[in-house]
């Protein structure tokens, strides 16, 4: 009998020692509440919970339950897009009331374990489950790629809609030529800083016949890009190098030729505003994906100075920029004479900010 | 059984049916019969425009009209109890195992699946035919057309909007008046065959009469058919039927039990748009936390989804004996079910101003300064106040769409509502109240009102 407990003890504090050391990690433990969620960490055996018998819903409220106390953002949201990736649904709300109370497996136990420890490492779900949803598609996602925000849909249903109003446009006016409503049904797209290649592979998805190009500074985004491209059967479509928009300007404008519209989610943040963000955004994501100099305008002016030596005439930039960047970017433009680009339109997205520009080459 | 025993359903159930009407089957869906009474069709065509807008066909024996007027005047009556009550309990029953089909109704050869099965008794749709307002209403019919038609092709095309109008409506009357007016075309040109067969019938020869007796009968069974055919062709239909919906199922009184009795609800709807080859698409499904399902809603379109499932909507019952029933007790718990049309972009425009999208990102800078997984999106209609939301998928465009959509539905059926209240409030405030009690309840009378 008491050899029981010794071997029980002896499991129950293996797994405490490699918690603790977590808990000592955080800047904000301290005293009581130290304690207090160390205690707490005390009593997530992972034996016990591997062995125990739960079923889906139980294991969210647990799993809830924990990332509430330990201070992780979005705690029922987190759980229940883990549990329900291990359990093969997208969403809880896509399995079936059977899935859900069914007991888990001890893999399954196993995996949940392992992935909500990442996550309370502050890891973003995203890297977490290693995919997320973006339009139409699903986008295996890898740290430290950049992950695709809600904000990027709207830019790429802006292109479509955009295009399509051109093609009606340019389908009315009678001197368009065969070559002008061939370039609107299938246009040539470069994206700079594709990160998983969102933008540009939704593009590819919806213009069946068009062609692509997507550049990226590091080399981890544009092989994650590649992989996306296989998974989607898109790769022999689009191109993904790895350039720098900055440094490799003369190789850029030399490679990509002539493209209809040039397409961006470049790095906006104010460099200031870069040690506010959330823990899961500065550990796990790429400083270079979000950092964009003083006034967070560094790669968007290269991006617009690169502009028109790659674009036809009348093309497009579509960028998705910061909402004090829409009256900076235009201030710049009238200041930098010589550069044939104006200015078209600043779009909002659905929380009403301005966060889309539209500039045509003249 | 399509094509028998319909004349007098007094006599296939034994108890003396008082009202002793002919009923007519013009309808099988999925076998289900939609009767109409021929004294009933006789009146609705004498007078002019047929006013029955909707036919309810229901569970077990009963016959009832939705039309509120002409509900006070058409006796209730009793029929065959048809094989299979409606279509959720026709499906229950299939998916158990041990089933066996009951004798197959026979559809004529060359009828198209999806066409109503329209074989009636020969003396029903004679009588029918003998009516001479019915007569007379299908020549005013083919006389519209022809005008229709002939003002059609004389207008010439003018840049006023108002004209514009004119023609889209006559063109939409034409196109509703086109199956009738063809239909009636062949039998007149039957007709006038079976004439000469008569004729031939008269002859001496003994093998050109065997001929013309055998072509006589094929003729008369054309003619038959093609009777029947317009009579089931004058029951307009209704606007909304080939519409795709939104289907909501909501548990009602019962707790515990109720939820559980919603998610099999859910389930067998599920199972039922796959038997129809429909799509079924998942809006929202609401867990609750001791199993079972609190709120779900989901999207079905396909062929005239809306036209078979339009009946489901209303409070569903159950008793039995609930799982989580320790002592055998039998408990009742109910279940809602909303089936709302959804209309096409033609029916209903949303202006994109009357919007207010409410979505967790709208706080702080949003977009790279913030990583959130909660895309649940909530539109809100500012000036009739509804609101959709919507929480199923990942991508946020997508949980917009899926709100929209629900939106959209809920609209559309709101503005349905309100035309079908006016319409009825106007017959209501038309009729004198007397006729309402009146004994015999098939008397012709004048009260219908367009």
């Amino acid at each position: 009998m008491w050899w029981k407990v010794f071997s029980a003890c002896r499991v129950y504090l293996a797994p405490c020692f490699r918690v603790k050391s977590h808990y000592h990690c955080r800047s904000e433990d301290t005293g009581f509440l130290g304690a207090v969620a160390f205690l707490n960490a005390l009593s997530r055996n992972p034996c016990r919970f591997i062995h125990d018998k739960m079923t889906g819903i139980n294991c969210v409220t647990y799993w809830q339950k924990i990332f509430e106390e330990n201070g992780i953002s979005e705690p029922q949201q987190s759980s229940e897009h883990i549990i329900s990736h291990v359990l093969g649904g997208k969403t809880i709300h896509n399995l079936t009331e059977e899935a859900l109370s069914r007991s888990l497996t001890t893999e399954q136990k196993q995996m949940i374990w392992n992935l909500c420890s990442k996550r309370l490492h502050h890891m973003p779900v995203q890297y977490v489950i290693e995919e997320w949803d973006f339009c139409a598609l699903t986008l295996k996602i890898k740290p430290p790629v950049f992950i695709p925000r809600p904000e990027t849909e709207e830019l790429v249903s802006l292109v479509v809609s955009e295009l399509a109003e051109e093609e009606d446009v340019l389908f009315s006016v009678e001197n368009a030529g065969w070559q002008n409503s061939h370039r609107a049904a299938r246009p040539l797209f470069l994206e700079i800083g594709c990160g998983s290649g969102a933008i540009v592979l939704s593009l590819l998805h919806f213009f069946k016949q068009s062609y692509a190009v997507a550049v990226d500074k590091s080399a981890e985004a544009v092989n994650l890009t590649r992989q996306n491209a296989e998974r989607l059967c898109v790769q022999h479509r689009l191109q993904a190098l790895q350039l720098n928009v900055i440094s490799d300007f003369q190789k850029l404008t030399r490679i990509c030729g002539s493209v209809d519209v040039i397409v961006s989610n470049p790095p906006y943040v104010f460099h200031e505003d870069m040690s506010g963000l959330m823990p899961e955004i500065l550990r796990y994501e790429d400083c270079d994906a979000l950092d964009g100099g003083t006034d967070g305008l560094k790669i968007i002016k290269a991006i617009l100075q690169l502009a028109p030596t790659v674009l036809k005439d009348r093309g497009k930039v579509f960028l998705e920029v910061d909402p004090r960047h829409p009256e900076m970017i235009q201030n710049w433009l009238q200041a930098c004479t010589g550069l044939q680009l104006t200015y078209r339109a600043t779009h909002r997205d659905i929380c009403g900010k301005l966060r889309f520009c539209e500039l045509q080459r003249s | 059984e399509v094509g028998a025993a319909w004349d007098r359903p007094g006599q296939s159930t034994g108890a003396s049916d008082p009202y002793a009407e002919h009923y007519l089957c013009v309808e099988e869906v999925d076998r289900v019969r939609l009767y109409i009474s021929s004294a009933a069709l006789v009146r609705l065509t004498g007078d002019g425009q047929p006013c029955v807008r909707n036919m309810l066909f229901v569970c077990r024996t009963l016959l009832i009209t939705v039309n509120a007027t002409v509900r006070q005047t058409l006796r209730l009556s009793c029929l065959v109890k048809p094989a299979f009550p409606c279509p959720r309990r026709c499906f229950c029953q299939i998916a158990q195992p041990g089933f066996r089909w009951p004798p197959s109704a026979i559809l004529l050869a060359g009828t198209p699946k999806h066409v109503r099965a329209y074989v009636a008794s020969t003396e029903v749709v004679e009588r029918l035919f003998a009516q001479s307002s019915l007569q007379d209403y299908l020549r005013k019919l083919e006389q519209e057309y022809e005008e229709s038609v002939q003002r059609l092709n004389s207008t010439e095309p003018s840049p006023g909007e108002v004209e514009g109008e004119r023609t889209r409506l006559l063109r939409r009357r034409v196109t509703e008046l086109d199956p009738v007016v063809m239909e009636l075309q062949q039998l007149r040109l039957k007709m006038q065959e079976l004439q000469d067969i008569e004729t031939l019938l008269k002859d001496e020869d003994i093998d050109l009469k065997r001929l013309a007796e055998s072509e006589e009968s094929s003729c008369l069974e054309t003619i038959h058919t093609l009777k029947s055919k317009i009579i089931s062709l004058l029951i307009p239909p209704e606007e909304a039927d080939n519409n795709d919906l939104i289907l909501e199922v909501t548990a009602g009184v019962g707790g515990q039990e109720a939820m559980l009795f919603t998610a099999e609800m859910f389930e067998m709807y599920q199972n039922y748009a796959s038997y129809k080859h429909w799509q079924f698409e998942v809006l929202e499904y609401c867990h609750s936390d001791l199993g079972g399902l609190r709120h779900a809603v989901a999207s079905v379109s396909g062929p005239e989804t809306y036209k078979h499932m339009k009946y489901e909507g209303g409070v569903h019952r159950v008793q039995r004996i609930p799982k989580t029933e320790k002592q055998g007790r039998t408990h009742t718990s109910t279940m809602t079910v909303a089936i709302l049309p959804q209309p096409t972009e033609i029916d209903m425009t949303i202006n994109s101003k009357d919007l207010r999208i409410e979505t967790k990102r709208a706080s702080g800078a949003g977009g790279q300064h913030v990583n959130t997984t909660d895309s649940a999106v909530r539109i809100l209609h500012i000036p009739t106040g509804v609101a959709a939301e919507c929480q199923q998928e990942r991508s946020q465009l997508k949980n917009r769409e899926k709100a929209m959509q629900m939106l959209r539905a809920k609209l559309y059926s709101m503005k349905l509502e309100e035309q079908t209240n006016k319409r009825q409030y106007a017959r209501k405030i038309q009729v004198p109240l007397a006729l309402f009690s009146t004994p015999s309840g098939f008397s012709p009378c004048s009260c219908y009102v367009s």
